[in-house]
């Protein structure tokens, strides 16, 4: 017992090896992700970049189970990710994994409070305890005050932190980010680059975001970047990354 | 916040939409309500069978006469304790919507297995002594008008006077009160005077009801009288007075196909309508569906919350219906003396089985749709813009 614990100390958080995957339409096959290999450590705060097209949201998908390599291994915490049935890998997903996505994260039918507080209720949490999760996650990104506010009545940067405190509610061990600041002006995304450095540092989140804009990637840990469904060095690719034609 | 109020929140969010399903729906439960409502109205009451009366008619069919002669070997049979005799007279009041049922009977017999009609005395000096003499029911008298010595004409066009006209005189002897569960709106009419004054027919009679005594079998002296006029060229059918009453009755409605064709289209409705409009949610939430399965939902949970919305939206639907009906058959009642509308019962045990139908509907109308959304990959589903 001892020594496996000792051991499981050494385990990187997260290991990708040899993954791979491909999408197949008629007669053209597109390799999103070709042998990716990368290790994280326990509360790194990651930025995934690259030009459009090359993988990042593919790898992001497939790290938070949504989507199933064609090869390749994914282990958290020296645990392989489960990928069996769907019911099996949401049930994995809703405790090991945070998403949030560009745009549109939220249901426009439900208040900030109830977007948040929808992977509790997969839980068996009372509605007591759950009120106050969610109440402290939106002080935590700042919103207490908007909590019955619904996704029309905030602004795109209140509509993001409301994703974010969604993803970090159910404390997963991994936070997956996907462009969080790409609709956002220069002023709000600095915000919410912040509060995922809070979620960092405070609570030793390990996040992986991915990113067209460098200022953000700089305020990472680390920088990965992807280039055509493969992991170069993000320093020999940064020019290639630059001259994509993105503007941010 | 709870998923059924997500389930509530999702319902309501098209309201329009929701209106204009609900409405279709509605009508659609509401004819089947009202169906077996009207069904029901026709439904006779089992406490008939604790007279253990038995109707026989011609094998043929209702309307084929009974050689009225061979009553007199029923009769003979041990089991039968006494047997009368009826004939339909078939004849309207002045217009010929204006029907009821007349029964010309044999006046001491029928009233011995029928022994639950009371006629009041105020009915018997005129009944006792004049040929043309009738018994109405309290109902019918009152519709008409009729008073005790009134003179009426009823035409018929079954029978013809040996003075060819088809227009009968009779005259109100008085009501009679008629058994709980029997029509509530009927004649009696002296057989001797049809026997006597009609051109053709004589010797004929419509049915027979005969008693089966307590210590035997009534399904067995069913087919023991039958068998008494098998292979003669006026074999018989015999059935328990329910089972006769009910058939006779419902087939005076002529409900029984129209009823089954009308209550499959209406379920047909209500099925489509509730699959379109779930395939419909389903396109148009793509990508919230894959925001729910990035959060942790399963694609059986989503699909769960989605065949839950799907039922409450036809249960709601069925609910207005049903309300409508309650209130319309206690309206109608009130307003309407006769005919199907004037009599709808809408029984507890219904509504259970029309919830029951809805709840199935909206399950299996989700069905096909929530196929699909199985097989949807949410990872391509969440780049969606809707
Ligand atoms: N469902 C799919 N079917 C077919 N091809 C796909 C599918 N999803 C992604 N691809 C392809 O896989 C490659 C990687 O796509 P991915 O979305 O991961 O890129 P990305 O790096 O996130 O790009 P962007 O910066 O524009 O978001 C692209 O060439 C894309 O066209
Ligand atoms: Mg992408």
């Amino acid at each position: 017992m001892a020594r496996l614990l000792l051991l499981s100390d050494n385990i990187m958080f997260l290991q990708i090896k040899k993954l791979s995957k491909e999408y197949r339409k008629g007669d053209t096959r597109i390799i999103a992700l070709d042998q990716i290999n990368l290790n994280v450590e326990q509360g790194e705060f990651i930025a995934l970049t690259g030009p459009s097209g090359s993988g990042k949201t593919t790898l992001l998908n497939i790290i938070g189970g949504l989507d199933s390599q064609d090869a390749g291994q994914i282990l958290i915490e020296g645990q392989a990710q489960i990928k069996g049935s769907d019911a099996e890998s949401a049930f994995w997903r809703a405790r090991n994994i945070g998403f949030v996505f560009q745009f549109s994260n939220l249901l426009p039918y439900l208040s900030a409070a109830q977007n948040v507080e929808l992977p509790l209720l997969l839980t068996s949490m009372s509605s007591k305890k759950r009120r106050e999760r969610v109440g402290a996650a939106l002080e935590l990104v700042g919103l207490a005050d908007r909590a019955s506010h619904y996704p029309n009545e905030l602004s795109g940067g209140q509509e993001q932190r409301v994703a974010i405190a969604r993803a970090f509610v159910s404390s997963p061990k991994l936070m997956l980010c996907d462009e969080p600041t790409g609709d956002l002006d220069r002023k709000s995304a600095k915000s919410i680059l912040n509060l995922l450095n809070t979620l960092k540092t405070e609570f030793k989140k390990t996040i992986i975001m991915v990113t067209h804009d460098m200022i953000a990637a700089e305020a990472t840990d680390r920088r990965i970047e992807l280039y055509k469904g493969r992991l170069t060095q993000a320093s020999v690719c940064s020019e290639v990354f630059l001259s994509s034609g993105k503007e941010y | 916040m709870s998923l059924l109020q997500i389930i509530v929140k999702n319902m309501l969010r098209k309201p329009v939409r929701l209106v204009l399903t609900v409405i279709p729906m509605c009508l659609a439960f509401f004819v089947f309500s009202l169906i077996i409502g009207i069904d029901n109205a026709y439904d006779v009451e089992f406490e008939l069978d604790e007279k253990r009366r038995i109707v026989t008619i011609n094998q043929q069919s209702i309307i084929q006469p009974l050689m009225q002669p061979a009553i007199e070997r029923v009769r003979k049979m041990p089991q039968v304790s006494n047997a009368t005799f009826a004939t339909w007279f078939g004849g309207y009041f002045l217009k010929p919507d204006q029907t009821f049922s007349q029964y010309a009977i044999e006046e001491d017999t029928y009233f011995a297995v029928y022994d639950g009609i009371q006629i009041p005395n105020t009915s018997l000096p005129l009944w006792l002594e004049d040929p043309t003499a009738v018994l109405v029911t309290p109902l019918l008298a009152e519709r008409f008008d009729w008073k005790v010595g009134d003179k009426i004409v009823l035409t018929t066009s079954i029978w013809t006077q040996k003075n060819f006209s088809n227009d009968w005189p009779f005259t109100i002897a008085g009501i009679f009160y008629a058994e709980d569960g029997t029509e509530e709106q009927s004649m009696l009419i002296k057989h001797t005077y049809l026997e006597r004054n009609r051109l053709f027919g004589r010797g004929m009679t419509s049915f027979f009801v005969s008693r089966v005594r307590s210590d035997y079998d009534i399904n067995n002296t069913i087919n023991q009288l039958d068998k008494l006029f098998e292979n003669s060229k006026n074999a018989t059918f015999t059935s328990k007075e329910s089972a006769f009453a009910e058939s006779f009755r419902r087939q005076l409605g002529d409900l029984a196909l129209m009823t089954k064709l009308v209550l499959a289209i209406a379920v047909l409705v209500v099925f489509l309508l509730t699959s379109s409009s779930m395939a419909q949610s389903l396109v148009e939430r793509k990508r919230e569906l894959a925001l729910f399965s990035a959060l942790g939902y399963s694609k059986r949970k989503i699909s769960s919350l989605l065949v839950a919305e799907n039922i409450l939206v036809v249960v709601l639907a069925m609910l207005i219906a049903t309300c409508i009906t309650l209130v319309s058959s206690v309206l109608l009642g009130q307003i309407l003396v006769d005919g199907p509308f004037s009599d709808i019962e809408l029984r507890f045990w219904d509504i259970v089985q029309i919830s029951a139908i809805a709840i199935s509907l909206g399950a299996t109308g989700a069905t096909l749709p929530l196929l699909k959304l199985l097989q949807e990959d949410m990872a391509a589903n969440l780049k969606s813009a809707i």
